[in-house]
């Protein structure tokens, strides 16, 4: 734990605590909420009060409520997404590391162009074509993700496969998949553990954007995006119902790119270092 | 061209959906004319007071059109903003009255024969275009054939599909002469539809370059297509010394809340379609006016009756018995609104008020579902922001349908494809409707031919009962013969009216002559008796 603490610094401690009490929130907050997330308590959009802390949504929702059911589709779509990301994008790069010439080129050109495409575009190109949901967010947001992760993926792997250790396991005459998991994998963690913390962050905020915009999860469930896009007509009348919300996704957004960042400094002992890259196994 | 090709014409049904359906989707209200004393639902800031003042430049906040899609046609503008455009520009034959009545505009007399076969107009005088010409018989013959040429697909043509234009005659310099292809009885209560304008003899393109020349209280002055509108008094106008305004620019923006910010910053000095909630707490604060229409919107669910679940007249009831009305007038609508019976055109003449009120009564939907062996029905409900207050409803709905054991799913799908590709595709979707006569709206949307047939409504003789009903003459024997379609429709139709709701708008203190009116009605979107105050 100090181990942990010393390598995150303050600004990164701050980043981590903060996605702790998120993710507490979110995955606890179901268990603990006064209300049902579509329980209505009231008239629409009244202020704060003893009864409701954070005053009630524009169908006189609870907006605490919602806000302790609405963390986790959110977790779970983005966690879902650069799940799927990193492990279709992971392979794609080890392999075209590892296998030079036409496959390579084979596998990374698409990708070229995928690359292109700004990620919102796929969302919604993908939502039109085969409708709106859960799975759709997933794939969308994976596939957004999948081109850079498998370039990131190659050049780190690249740089490692032509270490000494590498070379006396394909010397063994060890297979190219028992090469990438047990030689590349453990040594290429720092360079995708940043590019994780960028990615998190780019894929909360573009999970938030699909449900605010209705092309993913839909009504009555309690979602932070959806919570935003639902009350925004209300912004003046009753902050909460938006702020709340905005102001969760905000937190985790910053507080998951601080840890990454902090994680991944030059000098910090944390999730494979410089000298592990450079000179040999850890 | 027939009547079924009328019907079922394709430009006719897209258009209409968007802006005289009440596609009250990015659309907008205009309430207007009168004194704003005694109509403002509460305690906003009063209205301007006192003698009308001459003079003035009003700009008036409206949801629009699309500059691709925006027109200067009277025929074809279909969004609140482009009909708002339409009634300062040009005058119709007749037009509603708050209460669905019909009352004469540029129509001197609009009578009929014995039964209903041949109808006569004849047109006020000394009414003047804009380019200083006398309105003439010559206009209102070129208008009517303009609208039903099948060759111009205009949505106005299912309005009066009964006329047969081969047979139109000029009596004399101001009188025409219709005869009809199937007898009605109230011609007046269909000539007042969205898209009814008197238009100038030989006038077909309407643009900048060729400026439109109508009979309305408002010139033509400029228009930057789906942006706005600009228009000057009319001098020469025929009625009463109006209007009071120099000059009028209608703007169009799309989201509601815009356009109350622009009313609050001093953007505009009256916005139109003001949030139901947001209404409420100004009405709070008072920093403006705020006024609602007499008669509220439809607002309703629409099962497509020929696709199941919805086959089973068991499972329409259930859904009908599902639905808390009141709770969606009081948190949806502000408790701007009333609860609907599943009818149209409540307040509307011929509206059957003798039906008992349709109740939330989720353990007698229960039952029914249980006889009818379909416990644990499961629907998808389509929805969309279209129009307010559609998502908002729906969600309830699942909540209520609930307690009824009936799961709703919600699929939310884009405004701008709606219309188009969900709404008549989908057995469960959603609908509103502006506020016109029995006679339009049947003709428009329950007839078997209709191309807006919501609910897949298809039933020759209830067609042949309704012909009958609408060509009846003797007021009394017509109410009851409406009656009994209502109340056809009322068992087993597959309309779930949940609302009414009404239009709200608000205003700066210094607008005067603004007050409630129905929506589509005479005074709605007319600002000829709007002034401002100094």
């Amino acid at each position: 734990m100090r181990r942990l603490s010393r390598a995150l610094g303050p600004a990164g401690g701050a980043g981590a605590l903060a996605v702790v009490v998120i993710l507490a929130l979110a995955l606890v907050g179901p268990f603990v909420a006064p209300h049902g997330a579509a329980e209505r308590v009231g008239a629409a959009f009244v202020a704060p009060t003893s009864e409701a802390w954070l005053g009630t949504d524009q169908l006189g929702r609870d907006v605490l409520s919602r806000l302790l059911h609405g963390g986790r589709s959110m977790l779970l779509l983005s966690c879902a997404a650069l799940g799927l990301a990193y492990l279709v994008g992971g392979a794609i790069g080890l392999v075209a590391a590892l296998a030079p010439g036409p496959v390579e080129t084979a596998l990374m050109r698409p990708l070229d162009v995928l690359l292109a495409l700004p990620p919102f575009l796929v969302l919604a190109v993908l939502a039109t074509g085969s409708g709106r949901g859960a799975v759709v967010i997933v794939a969308a947001v994976g596939l957004a993700n999948i081109p850079g992760i498998a370039r990131v993926v190659r050049t780190a792997a690249l740089e490692v496969s032509v270490r000494g250790w590498v070379e006396a396991a394909t010397a063994r005459g060890e297979r190219i998949a028992a090469i990438a998991c047990r030689e590349i994998l453990p040594n290429i963690t720092k360079p995708l553990l940043a590019d994780a913390g960028v990615r998190i962050t780019t894929a909360i905020s573009l999970v938030g954007t699909a449900n605010f915009l209705g092309l993913g999860l839909q009504p009555p469930l309690a979602d932070w995006g959806l919570m935003i896009a639902e009350n925004r007509s209300g912004l003046l009348l009753q902050p909460w119902a938006v702020l709340a919300p905005a102001l969760c996704i905000a937190v985790l957004a910053v507080g998951v790119n601080v840890t990454a960042d902090a994680l991944t400094q030059p000098g910090r002992r944390y999730g494979g270092t410089p000298a592990a890259i450079e000179g040999g196994r850890q | 061209m027939n009547r079924s090709d009328l019907l079922s014409g394709r430009a006719g049904h897209s258009l209409s959906r968007r802006g005289f359906l009440g596609v009250l989707g990015a659309s907008s209200a205009l309430v207007l004319g009168g004194s704003l004393v005694g109509c403002s639902s509460g305690g906003g800031l009063p209205a301007a007071q006192g003698e009308p003042r001459r003079g003035g430049h009003l700009r008036a906040v409206v949801s629009g059109n699309s500059s691709s899609d925006d027109t200067l046609h009277p025929f074809v503008a279909a969004s609140w903003g482009g009909g708002m455009v339409m009634k300062n520009l040009f005058d119709k034959l007749c037009a509603y009255d708050d209460d669905l009545t019909v009352r004469n505009r540029l129509a001197e007399v609009i009578e009929p024969n014995a039964d209903g076969s041949e109808w006569t107009i004849r047109l006020r005088d000394g009414v003047r275009w804009h380019d200083g010409k006398r309105l003439s018989a010559d206009d209102l013959l070129h208008s009517i054939r303009h609208l039903l040429d099948p060759a111009n697909k205009f949505p106005g043509a299912l309005d009066l599909a009964m006329v047969d234009a081969a047979g139109l005659r000029k009596l004399d310099a101001r009188t025409v002469r219709l005869p009809m292809r199937e007898p009605i009885a109230d011609l007046p209560s269909v000539l007042a539809g969205w898209y009814v304008y008197v238009i100038q003899d030989g006038a077909t393109e309407f643009s900048n370059d060729e400026p439109p020349v109508g009979t309305g209280p408002f010139r033509f002055s400029r228009w930057e297509p789906g942006d706005r509108v600009a228009l000057s008094r009319n001098d020469d106008y025929w009625e009463n010394d109006l209007p009071y305004l120099d000059e009028l620019e209608i703007i169009f923006v799309s989201q509601a809340d815009t356009r109350l910010n622009a009313l609050l910053g001093g953007e505009a000095e009256i916005a139109h379609e003001v949030p139901w909630t947001q209404a409420r707490a100004q009405e709070k604060t008072g920093q403006v006016a705020i006024v609602s229409s007499p008669l509220g919107r439809f607002h309703a669910f629409n099962m497509l009756i020929d696709r199941e679940p919805f086959t089973d007249p068991a499972v329409r009831e259930a859904i009908k018995l599902s639905v808390d009305r009141q709770e969606i007038v009081d948190t949806v609508f502000a408790g701007y609104g009333e609860v609907g019976n599943d009818l149209y055109g409540k307040g509307a003449p011929l509206y059957n008020d003798d039906l008992p009120q349709r109740a939330y009564d989720p353990d007698k939907a229960r039952a029914l579902l249980r006889k009818a062996g379909k416990e644990d029905l499961r629907v998808t409900l389509h929805t969309s922001d279209v129009t307010p207050g559609f998502v908002e409803a729906a969600t309830l709905f699942v909540e209520h349908a609930k307690r009824a054991g009936i799961t709703v799913e919600l699929a939310k799908s884009p405004a701008d494809s709606y219309w188009t590709e969900v709404w008549t595709k989908q057995p469960f979707t959603q609908t509103g409707w502006g506020n016109y006569s029995l006679d339009w709206f049947f003709g428009q949307a329950l007839v078997s031919e209709s191309g807006q047939n919501e609910t897949a409504w298809r039933r020759p003789d209830w067609d042949r009962r309704f012909f009958q009903a609408r060509a009846t003459m003797d007021p009394a024997l017509r109410k009851e013969r409406y009656a009994e379609l209502q109340r056809e429709l009322w068992d087993e139709g597959g309309y779930v009216v949940h609302s009414f709701a009404k239009w709200i708008d608000g205003a700066s203190p210094r607008v005067g002559g603004l007050r409630g009116a129905t929506v589509s009605s005479d005074r709605w979107g007319s600002y000829r008796e709007v002034w401002l105050a100094s």
